[in-house]
């Protein structure tokens, strides 16, 4: 029996090897690291987790109609960047940015860290990163830092970030308290949100970045997962992720006003050093657009208007032969005309091209050009996307995703609240989403904890913490940060410099969490 | 390999994985066996094709 388990573990984990072997050790193509990593996770479906063409065919289209969600977000806002780009605004807003702003790693910090949070808080789904790493690109970062700082700086807010989608989702599927799993999943994410500060200002700037934003780095992470903390546990967990972007950005504008991190001159960006011919409003203007039409759209009576306005396929029931079941979805990741990103982002694009068409700024032309350069930018993406995808709903709906989590539980025992935060992240690794990381082992985590005997408060935020922080690595999230600034096809190198940071805050939750299920608070429930 | 060339395989795999949609989700509905393995012709086409050329 215990062999059998074993065996299962080991081909379990095999498509994510084959994948990270591929990406990492071999430097293939994200595509073709995808491809393999899916017809692995076919055959291991079909001839070791007993599932059939059937379930397999319905696991794909699960997959796919994932992919579409994705997809949408990655093109629509890869489109209003070059939008934005051929009309000349990158030098506007980079103006604006560096003026409110002057010290490059406050610049890292506030796009990278507070900005990316706040953005999270309203929209989610790969917003923050398709949106915060091509501004860093325009204000003078290179590709790689602003891809990789995005990343890992908006991992902290993804919990109660989207309108505190995952965090709702983990009280539906644990059936825990919403205030008492509000205040321990604030409390496990105070330290990563500290941590994610000292890894931007690190991936910016080394050591020497880090000694020299400390103070501000803790003024700044303090006031974020102190709001992040507090708000949620004040019963406003949706806002929760807002407030605490917000906070810091204002913090970090008042540390820079204050001069609290010393001045140093950097080479700006070739677009930074010449004049801004265009107006920072009129630059903006599509971002404004944006985040208006996104509050818009949460009003309760727009919401109540348009909720059914939507596109999802729904799913039988399906079983594999060994007995393992999955659930019957209605409306799969649908695509809500006004609740999917995409329109808001591509009625932002149409209301840019106006504006910019009418001033003179977008000459003749610039839409197509803009277009086509986002069809060659998108497409890899898109066949990697669906390939990464598909192998992670096939390991779901075959259990190979439950079988690697029991097997860590299994093997770890006592010490399994060091390893659990890494079964959120694993969750997120698969399906680029906290809130699909929770469905999967948020009853996990609490069933395990309750076997144990330690707190389920404490397991599920740390379940929680762990599905947010792996956002950082997830490949559907490394796709779109790698895309939007023009790293297309070098995925791997993203990925490979975003995986220690993200192991290593990971590694901390761990470690608070232990510290907190067995000596600090062995008697909480 | 030629950049032209890995530019028109990758166009050609992502419009078999648009093809392969609509058929995964016919081919698992149905209970007609035969579109239960038609679903996977392109996917696996497109499968074959970014591995061997993308």
């Amino acid at each position: 029996m215990l062999s059998s388990s074993l065996v299962m573990f080991a081909c379990a984990v095999l498509p994510l090897a084959l994948l990270l072997l591929g990406l990492l050790r071999l430097r293939w193509s994200a595509p073709k690291a995808g491809a393999v990593a899916w017809l692995s996770a076919m055959l291991v479906a079909l001839l070791v987790f007993g599932s059939n063409p059937v379930s397999l065919a319905l696991s794909n289209a699960k997959g796919m109609s994932l992919t579409l969600f994705v997809a949408l977000i990655i093109w629509s806002s890869v489109f209003l960047y070059n939008l934005v780009e051929n009309s000349g605004a990158v030098k506007a807003i980079s103006a604006r940015v560096t003026s409110l702003v002057k010290e490059p790693l406050l610049q890292c910090l506030l796009l990278a860290w507070c900005v990316s949070g706040f953005i999270q808080g309203i929209a989610g789904f790969g917003v923050p990163v398709a949106i915060v790493a091509p501004l860093m690109l325009v204000v003078g970062f290179s590709p790689i830092t602003a891809a990789v700082a995005t990343l890992v700086g908006h991992a902290w807010s993804i919990s109660f970030g989207s309108m505190a989608a995952s965090f709702y989702t983990l009280t539906l599927v644990t059936r825990l308290p919403g205030n008492e799993a509000a205040f321990w999943m604030g409390a496990m994410l105070f330290a990563p949100t500290l941590l994610s500060g000292f890894a931007v200002a690190h991936i910016y700037g080394g050591l020497d970045a880090v000694k020299k934003g400390a103070p501000a780095i803790l003024l700044i992470g303090i006031a974020m997962g102190g709001t992040q903390w507090l708000v949620p546990a004040l019963g406003a967990p949706q806002v929760g992720a807002i407030l605490a972007g917000l906070a810091g950005t204002i913090v970090t504008v008042l540390v820079s006003r204050l001069g609290l991190v010393k001045e140093e001159a950097r080479e700006q960006a070739k677009g930074t050093q010449q004049t801004a011919q265009m107006g920072e409003k009129l630059a903006f203007l599509p971002y404004y657009v944006l985040v208006t039409l996104t509050l818009f759209v949460q009003i309760p009576f727009v919401k109540s208007v348009t909720g059914h306005l939507k596109f999802g396929l729904s799913f039988p029931q399906m079983a594999t032969s060994l007995g393992y079941v999955v659930s019957a979805e209605r409306a799969y990741a649908a695509i809500g005309l006004l609740s999917h990103p995409a329109p808001l982002i591509l009625l932002s694009a149409f209301a840019a091209f106006l504006a910019y068409r009418i001033t003179g700024n977008l000459r003749p032309g610039g839409l197509a050009s803009a277009a086509a350069i986002t069809y060659k930018q998108c497409v890899p993406t898109t066949v990697s996307i669906a390939s990464m995808v598909m192998m992670a709903l096939v390991m779901n709906d075959s259990g190979m995703t439950s079988s690697l989590a029991q097997g860590v539980a299994s093997a770890t025992g006592r010490l399994f609240p060091l390893f659990s935060p890494f079964i959120g992240v694993l969750g997120c690794f698969m399906t680029g989403s906290n809130t699909n990381s929770n469905v999967l082992f948020g009853a996990f985590q609490v069933e395990t904890a309750v076997t144990l005997g330690i707190s389920t408060r404490i397991m599920a935020a740390v379940q929680s913490a762990g599905g947010s922080l792996g956002s950082a690595i997830a490949p559907a999230k490394v796709l779109i940060g790698s895309t939007t600034v023009g790293l297309s096809g070098k995925e791997n190198s993203v990925m490979k410099k975003a995986i220690p940071y993200c192991v290593a805050i990971v590694a901390v939750v761990g470690a608070i969490a232990w510290l907190s299920a067995y000596v600090l608070f062995p008697k909480v429930l | 390999m030629a950049k032209r060339t890995k530019s028109f395989c990758l166009n050609m795999s992502l419009a078999l994985i648009l093809l392969a949609y609509p058929l995964f989700y016919v081919g698992g509905i149905s209970p007609d066996s035969r579109l239960h393995l038609l679903a996977f012709a392109p996917a696996l086409l497109a499968c074959a094709i970014t591995i061997r050329f993308c």
